[in-house]
This record gives structure tokens, sequence and C-alpha cells, in this order.
């Protein structure tokens, strides 16, 4: 049976937090080294069942069955990591809880007068001596240096004795404070996003369009143009697009989309992310009404005979789906001329209802209706998105680099003397914090070497 | 320029490669005379002093050297050196060698700077076999002060975490010798002043990430295989921290957790060869 100051004391102990760590690390390099679904497959069972057949099988074979059981193919959605994660965040908690009293004893400074034994108890303690100084003149030379040394000096004069205790850096407790519960905050803010916001990576829209983002947005945005650059090699230099934003029907912002530069409307951004080419088309029926008029975007790949060439689809009002491959865009394409396009038009049922290519500007009777390729042009994809997590990671951010600092360049030190009457002189015995405390040791040392100085200095005059 | 890019980066690799060179010739030399019974082994940990001041010398015309490497770099193109994996690999290894002379100035002792140095020679020959013509920034990289700032950071948080494993290397070899415990406490300081540089510059190098992913990609954090990594680089030091402040893990243990933090900082930073993703910039 496991009682419950059983679990407080597991979950305020440090040797929990290291094996958590140790068990996010492995997770983490299982993410970094193994194949992992990309965003949003996973949660698909569909699309995941076709890419385990055809992505992480053809690489693990019989181990992908295994993986995929253990949920380490979208490790970091896995009970696994969200698991120790949670347990990370508990033990964060619970320590800090539990760390309050020392918090408010280091503030405070603890008691100044100690047992005996305890000022040679430490690994980091020394003592001192004086044949002539009288105690409180000694105590007072220790006072002098702790303060040199930037320490903060309480005494207390007892039973003949003098006890000394000093601390420099108390407020170093509050690094760990921000340290830590910046990751809380830190795992807030990736919850907030999460729940509250939203992300759409391919939100396309072919040149001359507007096209909504949904969402419950309100909002549309229109694609001017797109123009992409290349250096002489090849490599891309720019890509920019042109747009509009407009909220209920009005235009709202205007401006351009470029990688590094999003665009921002009320609290949802625009990133350019990727493009490709359109095609403008129009389909009148056989009474000679438009059914319809738009560009249509080809971001899909249609292979045939080693030949990749973009495609898209569309539908029209009768339910009729119609398909479009362009020819090759980088190399002139074996078998398409420049200006053709290739078209399928599938009924609602999936069955081929016709087929055949289209030339710019030439009207083409198809399954009775009529089909002219207007234009060729581009479209440009984003992805949109809204995080009102954001603002929260950046505070969390902040916090840690300065708990971080906090903690390892002004650590708290505590120095503990006691100063009794020996013979005609005095004795001075010093101990700082423990061992575990690095750089106690030096410090201690730095503090004696300081006094012994100013001893030495005292006699000669 | 572009000359004096290719003749900074030869006498560069010169003189790493020499005061590697000096380090061991002085080592044998000193190790042929008979050593008298008093000394305790720990001896070769040498003082600053005569052939020391040539090797200190030798270090800090290799920083001299990659710096002139990579400000003449940046004339040509610029931009800041770090867009691809051999200008990568100097920005690395002048994060070692300015790290190891600042070890060398705050402790003199020279010889986890050796290791340093041998980190940063391997560093430079790998350069020497990539390809060095400047190549035009993609897109994503076309962010100057960002580009700079996140491979800054990680220069310092790399080169600090190879002193880390110099100084944790000579530890457990020294303690498997029984060397003299005071030798052994200045390794295991060097080794947490290490992660104490260390530790906050791979946070900002993260954060500096995140920030820019965030304006870049859409994304503060992606999962992407090479901040994974980071990821899995920054626990580890994290770790050690824990267990170094909280339940007094020194020497030996805390060593190994810093060979393995090395490691990790060379999977982090060679991951664009082992995995594809959004950072593997050729």
């Amino acid at each position: 049976m496991v009682s419950i100051s059983g679990l407080w004391r597991l979950f305020s102990s440090v040797r929990l937090a290291l094996c958590l760590i140790l068990v996010i690390t492995g997770l983490s390099l299982i993410g970094a080294l193994l194949i992992q679904a990309p965003s949003g497959v996973a949660a698909d069972p569909t699309v995941y069942s076709y890419w385990l057949q055809n992505v992480a099988e053809p690489k693990l074979g019989l181990w992908t069955k295994v993986l995929s059981a253990l949920r380490l193919f979208d490790v970091f959605h896995s009970p696994w990591f969200l698991g120790a994660v949670a347990l990370l965040v508990l033990n964060i908690l619970i320590c800090s809880l539990n760390r309050l009293g020392r918090l408010r004893m280091v503030l405070a400074g603890g008691p100044i007068k100690l047992a005996e034994e305890f000022y040679s108890a430490s690994a980091s303690h020394a003592a001192l001596s004086d044949a002539k100084m009288t105690p409180s003149a000694a105590s007072s030379l220790s006072t002098r240096i702790f303060r040199r040394h930037h320490y903060r000096v309480r005494t207390a004069n007892l039973e003949g004795k003098i006890y000394l205790a000093a601390d420099k850096n108390r407020y170093f407790v509050f690094g760990t404070y921000l340290g830590h519960l910046s990751l809380i905050l830190l795992i807030t803010g990736v919850l907030m996003g999460g729940f509250m916001g939203f992300r759409n990576t391919s939100f396309i829209i072919p040149e001359g369009t507007v096209r909504e983002v949904g969402y419950g947005t309100g909002l549309s945005l229109r694609l001017e143009s797109f123009s992409d650059e290349y250096y002489p090699d090849g490599m891309p230099k720019d890509y920019r697009s042109q747009v509009v934003v407009y909220q209920g029907g009005q235009e709202a912002k205007r401006g351009t989309i470029r990688v590094n530069y999003p665009m921002s409307y009320n609290g949802i951004r625009f990133y350019q992310s990727f493009f490709g080419p359109a095609a403008s088309l129009q389909v009148k029926n056989s009474a000679g009404e438009v059914l319809y008029q738009d560009s249509v975007a080809l971001p899909e790949i249609s292979t045939s005979m080693y030949v990749e060439r973009p495609a898209g689809s569309f539908s029209l009002p009768n339910d009729y789906e119609v398909y479009l491959v362009s020819p090759v865009t980088n190399t002139t394409d074996p078998v398409m001329a420049d200006n053709d396009l290739l078209i399928e038009i599938y009924s609602q049922q999936m069955k081929l209802v016709a087929s055949g290519k289209l030339s710019a500007g030439v009207p083409q009777k198809l399954a009775d209706l009529e089909f002219t390729y207007l234009e060729k042009g581009k479209f440009s994809g984003f992805q949109v998105s809204r995080n009102p997590g954001t603002p929260l990671i950046w505070v969390a951010f902040a916090l840690l680099l300065t708990g971080v600092s906090i903690v390892l360049y002004f650590p708290n030190r505590q120095v503990w003397a006691m100063v009794s009457p020996a013979g005609a002189g005095s004795r001075i015995l010093l101990r700082s914090t423990s061992a575990r405390n690095i750089g106690a040791n030096t410090e201690l040392t730095r503090l004696v070497k300081s006094m012994e100085a100013e001893l030495r200095g005292r006699l000669n005059i | 320029m572009a000359g004096l890019e290719t003749f900074s980066f030869v006498a560069a690799m010169a003189s790493v490669g020499l005061s590697i060179l000096v380090t061991l010739l002085v080592y044998i030399i000193k190790r042929r005379r008979p050593m008298p019974e008093d000394v305790p082994p720990g001896e070769s940990i040498a003082r600053l002093k005569g052939w020391g001041y040539v090797e200190l010398g030798l270090a800090a015309m290799g920083l001299l050297f990659l710096t002139l490497t990579i400000v003449s770099r940046t004339v040509i193109t610029g931009h800041g050196p770090f867009s691809n994996m051999y200008e990568f690999s100097i920005a690395f290894a002048w994060g070692i060698v300015a790290m190891s002379l600042f070890f060398l100035w705050r402790y003199r002792t020279q010889i986890v700077n050796t290791i340093g140095s041998l980190v940063a020679l391997a560093l430079l020959i790998f350069a020497n076999t990539l390809p060095s013509k400047p190549v035009p920034l993609v897109p994503a990289l076309q962010q100057s002060f960002l580009l700079s700032a996140h491979v800054a950071a990680a220069m310092i948080a790399y080169g600090a975490f190879t002193m880390g494993f110099g100084a944790a290397i000579l530890y457990l070899i020294r303690s498997r010798r029984a060397a003299s415990t005071s030798k052994l406490e200045v390794l295991d300081d060097m080794s947490y002043l290490a992660v104490k540089i260390g530790f906050p510059f791979m946070t900002l190098l993260i954060v500096l990430g995140a920030f820019w992913a965030d304006i870049a990609w859409g994304s503060y954090w992606s999962w992407d295989p090479k901040e994974t990594a980071s990821l899995v680089t920054w626990l580890l030091f994290a770790g050690y921290l824990h267990a170094r402040l909280m339940r007094g893990w020194q020497g030996r243990r805390a060593a190994l957790i810093l060979i393995i933090g090395f490691a990790a900082v060379l999977f982090t930073f060679f991951g664009n060869y082992i995995f594809s993703g959004l950072h593997s910039y050729q």
C-alpha cells in the first residue's frame, strides 16, 4: 500500500526528476532517429495505415508493427512521452511546494547560533585564532570581511561567545523557481496553442482569386500576384505573394508575404509556404450558361511513365469531379505542349465520363459541357495559423534564461562563524554550506585568506 | 578576398596542428626523464611555462586565422558564414579554439586545451573535405540577424561543451591512475565551468531557433530531427546540473554525463547527415 506521504516524498525527490529527464531524453532520441509520421498523419487511421505501408514498412520491415504498436512513430504524442512530461510537471510542482519552507528560511537567513559540533561538521570548515584579539574585536573583524565580500551578516551574543551567520545571493532561490515555473508556463503555452488555436498548413490560392480562411475567422485572402526568383545556379532566391486580407468582405490589410516575413492580422498569421502552377478555366453547359469560371491550383503530382506533372482538381455544380494535369514545369515536357492541359472528368461514383486535352484559348466539348482553358498562372500556398499560446512561450523562455543564469552565476552562499575566547585572545571557527554546494569550499578559502591577511596586517601596525 | 580566406584557413589548420604537435613532443620528452618518486603521477598537467607559452601562442594564432577566415568569407558572401556544413564546421572550430584560450587563461593548464585542439583540428580537416564554394542563401535562411545570433550561440555552447568533454576525459583517465585529489578537483571544476558557460548558451540557442522557426516555418517547434537532437543535448546537461547541484554528483559520474553530453552535441551537429528535415541545408 502506497501512502499519500510516501507518494509526496517520491514526487518531491530529485532522483525521480533525474529518472524522468532520462526517460524523456531517451524518447526524444528515438524521435530524432526513427522516422516520425508527419503531423496529422497519425491522427487519421486511414492515412496512417497508408503511411505505415508505403513509408515505414519499406524501411523497417517486420519491425513496423511492433514500433507502431508501441506508438513510436508518433513518439511525441505517445502515452509514454506525454505521461513522462505530465509526471515531470507534477514532480516540479511538488518539489517547488516542498521547498517553500526552505525559501522562507533562505530569505530570512535561518538560525544564527548552532550547536558546537556544527562548526566543524562540514567538509569545508576552517579555524583561525589570534593570541591577543578579544572576541568582540575578532567578531567585528569577521563582519567587516564578510561585508567586503558582499555578505549579509547577522550576529548573536550568547554565553560569552559570538555567533555570526552570513549569507550572499539569497534571492538565488527565486532563480530555481523561475527556471522551473517557466517550464510549466511553457507547457501551458503549448496546450493553449493546441486547444485554442488552429493551423492550416496548406491554404492554397491561385493568382487573382479570393479564398476564405475559415476556422470562424471571417477572413478571406486574395492573391494579387505571385513571383519567384532564382539565383543563376537555379537555387531559389525569393518567393513573394502580393495579398489582400478581407474581413467581412471589406479590405482590411494589403501587403507582401515572403519567407521569413509573415503577415499578421488580428492574431492570425499568414506564412509563405509553397507554390506551383495554376490554370484558369471556364465551363459552360449546352445552353451556353457559365457553370464555372475560376483559377484551379495544381498542387498535386501526377506521375505517368516516370514523368511527374503538376495536377489539381475541382468540382462542378452537377457533381462532376474534374482532374487537370499540366506540362512539366522546370524542363520541356516530352509529350505535352506548353499551352496544353490534360483533363479527366469523373462522375460522383468515380467513373470516368470523359477525358481529353485542352489547348489554351480553344473551347472543347467534353461530356456535354464546353471547357475553355483561359490562361495559365501560379498559385501560392500559405500556412495560416493562430496560436494564442505563443506569447506565453516567449515569456517562459525569457524566464527560463533568467532563471538558469541566476542559478549558475549567483549561487547562494552561507557561512557561519563562532568566535570564542581562547586564553587572552580568541578562536574563530568557520564553516560553509555542505560540499554539495559547488564552489563553497573555494569561497570559504577566499574568506579565510582575506581574514588571515587582515589579522597579519593588524599585527604589523 | 578568396585568396585571403584560403590562406588563413590553411594557416589556422597549421597553427592548431602545430600546437598539438608541440604539446605531444613536450610530453614525450618530459616522459623520458625518470620521474622522482615523490612526484604525484598527475604532474603532467603542466603549469604554463616555457613551451607552454609556445602552445598558447600557436592557439592564439589559430584563433586569429580562423577569425580572418570567417571575416573574409563574410565579406565575400555578404552574410555571416553560417549557411552550410563547411561554414558551420569552421564556426564550431572557432568556438572551441576561443574557449580553449579562455580556459588556458583561467586555469593555466594545457592538456584540456590539447583535447579541444584535437577536436578543432578534426573539424577543420572535415571542413577541408567539403565544398567550400559559397552558395547563395535559400529564402528561409535570409534573416541575417537571427542566422548570426543562432549560430553564434551554438559556437559558444558547443565550444564550452568540448572543453567539458576534454576535462571529463582527463578526469576519467587520471582518476584511474589515482592522481592527486587537488589535480582532479581542478579538472572537476573546469568541467563545471564548461557547463556553466555552455548551458545558458545552449538554452539561448534553442530559444533563438524557436523564435526564428516561428517566423520562417510558422511554428516555434516542429519536432524537426535537429530540433529534437538539440533538445536531447539540453536535457542531458539539465540532468547533469540537477545531479550535480541537488544530488552532489561529482567526479567520475559527472564526467561520464559530460562525455555522453558531448556525444549528443556531435550528434546534433552532424545530424544533417543522419536525418533529413527542415535543417538539412547542404
